[in-house]
């Protein structure tokens, strides 16, 4: 009430028949069960309204989701690679084989080509027929 | 739970009710059965908002819905309000001995302020009647503090207006 205390006279007793009117007085209604019945059915009607409001959502974003959902593929059909690009640098095929050291381990995948290549080498050592036949060793 | 939330929500109506309706009257300009839907339509909202401020205040939340929807009714237009005639429509001052006197009072009041603009009739009334001071007249009208003020100045000029027209024994001592 502070904040009142500086009132003029005229407003405090605007405020005095403000507050004086709020006295009950004969013909005055006090919450009654009428007023109650009636404030639940506002409940109910409005918990009726939000639920249709939220199904309402519930549909609209669900039926959102399923067009997105069915135009996305079709974009990244049409922003898929192009089959004509360059393949990209790196390349799934074999390793050039490396050289047989005796003190470095060799992989699976290329012994066998090692092994090709050591019998090519072999088959150079085989000895060649001379075309005197007698044979000669390179 | 909820049984237990319908307990409490009807304990506070019941015990506010009074005070609530009176203030809703107040700020229909003694509408009495506008007040009412005010009210009902203020609590079906306190309802719902309950579970967050039942522990806090739930007349403040009450009364801010309350003076909002008054003041926004001068836009919405669906009370149906019009302007009448300034002071044909007041009744008489009431006689000192007459056991009316307060009933009297209270029917010239709300029509007093009955022909206030809405947005300075709930000014006028959260700053005079629910002892608001500026800034939380304000914030309950959702509108700065400059305005409030104009708002509650403009409300009190034309009840002093009115008053003095009506010949009231109520009369201003420090213009």
């Amino acid at each position: 009430m502070d904040h009142l205390d500086h009132l003029d006279h005229f407003e405090q007793e605007l405020a005095r028949m403000m507050r004086d009117s709020g006295t009950p007085y004969e013909g005055y209604e006090g919450y009654e069960d009428r007023h109650r019945r009636r404030l639940y059915a506002g409940v109910r009607a409005r918990q009726r309204t939000r639920r249709a409001w939220m199904a309402t959502g519930s549909a609209l974003t669900i039926a959102a989701l399923g067009a997105v959902l069915l135009t996305l593929p079709n974009s990244f059909a049409q922003n898929g690679p192009d089959p004509r690009d360059p393949r990209p640098a790196t390349s799934a095929e074999p390793l050039p084989t490396r050289s047989t050291a005796d003190d470095a381990p060799i992989p699976a995948f290329t012994s066998s080509t090692a092994v090709t290549s050591s019998t090519a080498v072999t088959s150079t050592t085989v000895p060649a027929k001379s075309p005197r036949g007698g044979t000669r060793t390179t | 739970m909820r049984q237990g939330r319908s307990d409490a929500f009807d304990r506070f109506v019941a015990n506010r009710w009074p005070a609530l309706l009176h203030l809703a009257r107040l700020l229909t300009g003694g509408d009495r059965h506008r007040a009412e839907d005010l009210l009902q339509e203020a609590l079906v909202k306190l309802w719902f908002a309950w579970p967050r401020v039942a522990d806090q205040a739930p007349e403040a939340y009450v009364r801010k819905i309350l003076a909002r929807a008054a003041a926004r009714s001068a836009r919405r237009r669906w009370w149906g309000e019009r302007p009448t005639d300034p002071l044909d429509r007041l009744p008489d001052p009431p006689e000192p001995a007459d056991e009316t006197a307060a009933v009297d009072e209270r029917t010239r009041l709300e029509a007093m302020l009955a022909q206030l603009p809405a947005r300075q009739r709930a000014a006028v009334v959260l700053r005079y009647y629910q002892d608001l001071p500026e800034q939380q007249v304000a914030e309950v009208l959702g509108c700065p503090v400059g305005t409030a003020r104009s708002l509650t100045a403009r409300g009190v000029g034309r009840l002093r207006r009115l008053m003095a027209e009506t010949a009231e024994p109520v009369s201003s001592s420090a213009e």
